[in-house]
């Protein structure tokens, strides 16, 4: 992209806490995050298109960070995906008061307990990044394949969204006891 | 569009708004005006996802992420001499050259029908949704033109005045299928899968359908025109598809 200076700290300054929240979404980790979201600006820098159009701009990078996160994942086993064991059905749902208590932090860790396919349009579907046509570009599938992501993400992030909201409920009323190693085998040894 | 499909659809609408001119959305929209429950319901999911989305967007950010990337600037080299316009036209020309002799290669290597009709049999199994729901056949060329998949196939003679449920775009084989969906009677929907015939071998010729049943129950007529392969779908339903095609 022939980016002149103005334009690249505009893109910068206006698109990269997105983009390193995405980041974070897929990698799971700030220093990767980080590193994905330098990379693509850097991507950017390498370009030779002209920088018109900002919303364009702004799904290239997503496109790109995720194409980049794609080839990392290639190469080496670097995110593995992480088993989720709970008893979400048996919470409560998600209500507007219950979202009022929520912080970033705990949404995203909620967000990466979840498979990377829901996870992916989720984040740009709530970091309100791209359309949901852009987001199907992102991702390469069809806009109906988005939606069905979307409306089933949605339904297991709150579901684990109440889940970690129990789990901070429960370290703040009993700090000690929670922070205590869970043992499968407790009621085994406390029988002999 | 009933309750169901609308909150289907309106889980996916930006909460900027973006999506406000696309025909679906505005379908569910216009739904709300006259369904009380849906508009409670979309009121508060509106507020939810408006939570979220400011929980996601409060997400903290290294505070020296901004300086770093800008400070980049100065370290990415400048581009090199094959990115200057002149030698990127002629790498451009090089790399066209070089796609279509693969295209043309490809031409050779054609896929039998056969394979095309077993993931077409097993596609028909596993149908979850539509891209795009709608009555109106225009919409649906419209549609199908717009994302690169057959728009020009013609409707078999019974299935004429049968009203379009909605369409979706498959890819195999890296080309474009259309997928149209027809109400017939006693609430079954045929499913109509077109192709170009052109990366296929050993096509079913001429205009007669070939019916068959799979042995996961579902039954496919395959027939073809100058351009075009069109396989009919419909679970357990040879006796529908003889009656609409034959």
């Amino acid at each position: 992209m022939d980016v002149d200076e103005l334009d690249y700290e505009r893109v910068v300054t206006l698109h990269h806490e997105s983009l390193y929240r995405f980041a974070y979404s897929l990698a799971g980790n700030p220093d990767d995050a980080a590193e994905l979201t330098q990379e693509a600006y850097v991507r950017l820098l390498n370009k030779s298109l002209q920088l018109r159009d900002q919303r364009r701009v702004k799904a290239w990078l997503c496109t790109t960070l995720y194409r980049i996160f794609l080839g990392w994942k290639r190469r080496e086993n670097r995110f593995p995906h992480i088993e989720v064991f709970s008893a979400e059905n048996e919470l409560p749902p998600l209500t507007p008061e219950i979202a009022d208590q929520l912080d970033g932090a705990m949404a995203m860790d909620a967000a990466l307990d979840l498979e990377e396919h829901f996870r992916v349009p989720l984040v740009l579907h709530y970091l309100q990044c791209l359309s949901y046509q852009e987001i199907a570009e992102v991702l390469k599938v069809p806009i109906g394949t988005v939606m069905s992501r979307l409306s089933r993400g949605k339904d297991l992030l709150r579901q684990r969204l109440m889940v970690k909201k129990r789990e901070a409920d429960l370290r703040r009323a009993d700090p000690i006891s929670f922070e205590k190693p869970m043992c499968p085998r407790q009621g085994a040894y406390e029988s002999r | 569009m009933n309750r169901d499909e609308a909150k289907y659809i309106l889980r996916s609408f930006h909460l900027n708004g973006l999506d406000t001119d696309d025909p679906q959305f505005q379908a569910a929209l216009e739904m709300i005006q006259h369904d009380p429950e849906l508009r409670e319901w979309f009121s508060t999911e509106q507020v939810l996802d408006q939570k979220l989305s400011d929980a996601f967007r409060a997400f903290p950010v290294p505070p020296a992420l901004q300086r770093e990337l800008l400070a980049a600037r100065n370290v990415v080299p400048p581009a090199a001499w094959w990115r200057q316009p002149v030698w990127m036209s002629v790498a451009a020309s090089l790399a066209l050259l070089g796609v279509l002799s693969v295209l043309l290669s490809r031409t050779a290597h054609k896929r039998p029908f056969a394979e095309f009709h077993s993931y077409i049999i097993e596609t028909a199994a596993q149908l979850d949704h539509l891209d795009i729901r709608t009555g109106d056949l225009a919409q649906v060329r419209e549609w199908l033109r717009a994302h690169r998949a057959p728009d020009d196939f013609a409707i078999p003679g019974r299935l004429h005045g049968k009203s379009s449920v909605g369409c979706r775009v498959f890819s195999w084989n890296e080309q474009n299928i259309s997928l149209l969906c027809f109400d017939i009677e006693n609430n079954k929907v045929a499913h109509l899968f077109v192709m170009d015939r052109s990366v296929l071998t050993n096509w079913p010729e001429g205009g007669v359908p070939q019916i068959e049943t799979a042995g996961n129950g579902i039954a496919t007529a395959a027939w073809s025109d100058s351009k075009r392969i069109y396989i009919m779908a419909l679970e357990q339903g040879e006796r529908d598809l003889r009656r609409l095609l034959l």
